[in-house]
């Protein structure tokens, strides 16, 4: 047999081939492989969507677990926030930083220092040498966080300001007192 | 609707999408202007149930379908990777299996043809024409079924086989040669 070849794709023998080759599958065969390829596509979208719906659910838990962290270990968060992390960060244990000291006080008001005149020369023993410590209120003040603290402060130095005047009121009336005495 | 040339831009946008939405008649357009391309692919390896090969591609082509990205060109060379990796799978098996190509069993799973006498002088023309391929190492005829008869331009059918241009074109050559040599003398 001989049949004309040239390079090109216009040729007796590609025609040829082409022709015989290049036929088109039976209708049934093509309805049966269009409809199965349709439906897998369909379901692979689903599936498909799916997973991304997950792996997006599973990225979102995850950063905003690893942020929370990173911040809270920097101790950034705000200082609820801060406190509840660290609260549970203890139970693992992760120490964190925390907003307020570890073992919680609140302020008490000081008792009131009203000097008595009539109670009569004081003695040592009137003077509160030490300021009542505050007291826990874990109820209450825990939640409070670093604006509790600066108050707790303030109220400190509050007592300081109070017993140092107290201090001087009494040497004030010792001083009375001695000289009355040396006048009589 | 069907078409025989690869869709416009914005047609085969549009196609595309509704394919991946597994809209039957996205995928009726495509199978009918890719599957006689791929069928004759197959058919040119001689595997015997190159109609079920198809089918496999398609399922393939339907699962894998939302990875694709470009336009109908490439979508072309990207079916024929795929179809390219099911004829190695299914050329493997025979070898496994010790098939013969030409085994009485391949003919009897050929369709029923509608008229005989067509049927059988179009399938002795076409083992005639698989036979002078045959002179051909398998890589020349192969590279000379995309180039000459699917139409795949060099580049696609380096990306198709895993070649390099060059490669391609060397083998083209070297096919169209020694076919010339083959028919020359036959």
């Amino acid at each position: 047999m001989s049949r004309p070849i040239q390079s090109g794709p216009g040729d007796e023998f590609f025609t040829d081939l082409r022709s015989h080759l290049l036929a088109n599958p039976a209708e049934t065969m093509t309805r049966r492989h269009v409809t199965g390829a349709a439906r897998l596509a369909l379901s692979a979208r689903v599936v498909r969507r799916g997973r991304l719906r997950r792996s997006s659910l599973v990225a979102i838990s995850l950063s905003t677990v690893l942020g929370t962290t990173g911040v809270a270990v920097a101790g950034s968060l705000p200082a609820p926030v801060q406190g509840a992390v660290a609260d549970v960060a203890r139970l693992l244990p992760i120490p964190l930083p925390v907003p307020y000291p570890v073992t919680p006080t609140t302020a008490r008001p000081a008792p009131a220092v009203t000097p008595d005149p009539a109670a009569g020369p004081s003695t040592s023993q009137d003077v509160p040498d030490e300021v009542p410590p505050i007291q826990a209120d874990r109820d209450g003040a825990d939640s409070e966080g670093s604006r509790d603290v600066d108050d707790r402060e303030l109220q400190r130095g509050e007592q300081r300001e109070d017993r140092e005047r107290f201090r001087e009121e009494r040497d004030f009336r010792k001083e009375n007192t001695r000289s009355e005495r040396d006048d009589r | 609707m069907s078409f025989s040339t690869p869709p416009g831009d914005s047609e085969w946008k549009r196609i595309l999408r509704s394919a991946r939405r597994g809209d039957e008649g996205a995928w009726d357009l495509i199978y009918r202007w890719l599957a006689p391309q791929v069928l004759g692919y197959l058919r040119s390896a001689r595997l015997g149930d190159e109609e079920d090969v198809l089918g496999d591609v398609f399922l393939d082509v339907a699962r894998r379908i939302t990875e694709f990205q470009g336009d109908s060109a490439g979508f072309r060379a990207w079916v024929f990777t795929i179809t390219r990796a099911r004829r190695v799978d299914e050329i493997r098996r025979r070898v496994r299996r010790h098939e013969d190509k030409f085994d009485t069993q391949e003919h009897e799973r050929l369709p029923a043809p509608t008229d005989v006498e067509s049927e059988v002088i179009g399938s002795l023309l076409l083992e005639d024409l698989l036979m002078d391929l045959a002179v051909l190492t398998e890589d020349q005829a192969e590279v000379l079924v995309l180039r000459m008869v699917v139409d795949l331009s060099a580049r696609e059918v380096a990306e198709v086989t895993g070649r390099t241009v060059g490669s391609v074109e060397q083998l083209q050559h070297r096919a169209l040669t020694a076919l010339r040599d083959f028919l020359g003398t036959a």
